[in-house]
């Protein structure tokens, strides 16, 4: 799914990247806990979050996250914004909940990036 | 010191370094936290070090960060590259860590509220590091003589790489 589809899926609203929109999203990651997101998150995943400090940013640009969906109509600080934009990573926000968010999601195709924490192969 | 699998710090300092750097790291405080691990990152990309590295670099790199933003006073993260090697250490002068082991272990922590509101504080950060996503990597208290008072903390993270420089 393009970030375009996925953005009129959940009626979204971008906040950062209006021009990455064609971007490809197969795999999301959804927590609330930077934590979780530091340990099981891959590369390329769309990140589904209510947290909306700076560090969700930081945390998405180590990681590598293809872009942001904040959701429950969470709205991020400007400081969080400008870093968004410094790191070139798409920010939208859903008032869609966490769970409705990754259904949606999930009945278009897009999977968790992995199924089960020890699911060893995930970590190889 | 615990030394999980082979790598010494002997070994790799005899190693000619490409690059070598100090960041220093403001505890105590989320103003900052991430950007010493940000501009490490941009380094290693610009240095086309394997994205793969690049990623194990930059992760290792913001746990030790948020680690120090979140229990030490201050500290520094240095970065070394050789030309078969990514270094990555991080030092800090705040509590210290008493029982290594049991903080290594998952679910331990003693983060405060603030921390947590932050998103951090699940005590996963070193259990994954060093259980799944670094081959090579060690960790070590040490005692300053200069600081008898408050504990030191030395934890060097090595990650094991093997890039081309061109
Ligand atoms: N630099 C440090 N100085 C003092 N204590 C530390 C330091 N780093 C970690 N610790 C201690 O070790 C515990 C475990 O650290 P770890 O990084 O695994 O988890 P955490 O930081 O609490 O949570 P998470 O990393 O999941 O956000 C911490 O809660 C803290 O008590
Ligand atoms: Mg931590």
């Amino acid at each position: 799914m393009t970030l375009r589809e996925i953005k009129e899926l959940l009626d979204a609203e971008v906040l950062v990247g209006h021009d990455q929109l064609d971007k490809e999203i197969k795999t999301a990651f959804g927590a609330d806990l930077m934590s979780d997101v530091l340990a099981f998150a891959k590369a390329g995943s769309l990140l589904l979050t209510g947290l909306t400090n700076p560090q969700v940013i930081r945390t998405s640009d180590v990681l590598d996250i293809a872009a942001i969906i904040m959701v429950r109509g969470k709205r991020p600080s400007p400081e969080t914004l400008r870093l968004a934009e410094e790191f070139l990573i798409p920010v939208l926000t859903t008032k869609y909940i966490l769970f409705e968010t990754a259904g949606k999601l999930y009945a278009k195709g897009i999977v968790g990036c992995m199924e089960r924490v020890d699911d060893e192969r995930a970590f190889s | 010191m615990a030394v999980w699998k082979g790598l010494t710090t002997n070994v790799l300092s005899r190693e000619t370094a490409i690059y070598e750097n100090s960041f220093p790291v403001e505890g105590g405080t989320y103003e900052n936290a991430g950007h010493v691990s940000s501009q490490i990152k941009a380094l290693l990309k610009r240095m086309k070090i394997s994205k793969e590295v690049v990623r194990r670099a930059a992760l290792v790199t913001y746990e030790s960060e948020i680690n120090i933003c979140s229990y030490a006073r201050s500290g520094k993260i240095l970065l070394r590259v050789t030309p078969e090697h990514v270094t990555i250490e991080a030092i800090d002068e705040g509590q210290g860590i008493v029982d290594i082991e049991l903080a290594m272990q998952e679910g331990y922590s003693t983060a405060t509220d603030k921390i947590r509101e932050m998103g951090f504080g699940a005590g996963m950060g070193w259990d994954f590091v060093t259980s799944r996503i670094f081959p090579i990597s060690f960790v070590s208290p040490r005692r300053s003589a200069k600081a008898p008072i408050s504990r030191w903390l030395l934890v060097s993270i090595k990650i094991l790489m093997a890039f081309s420089l061109i």
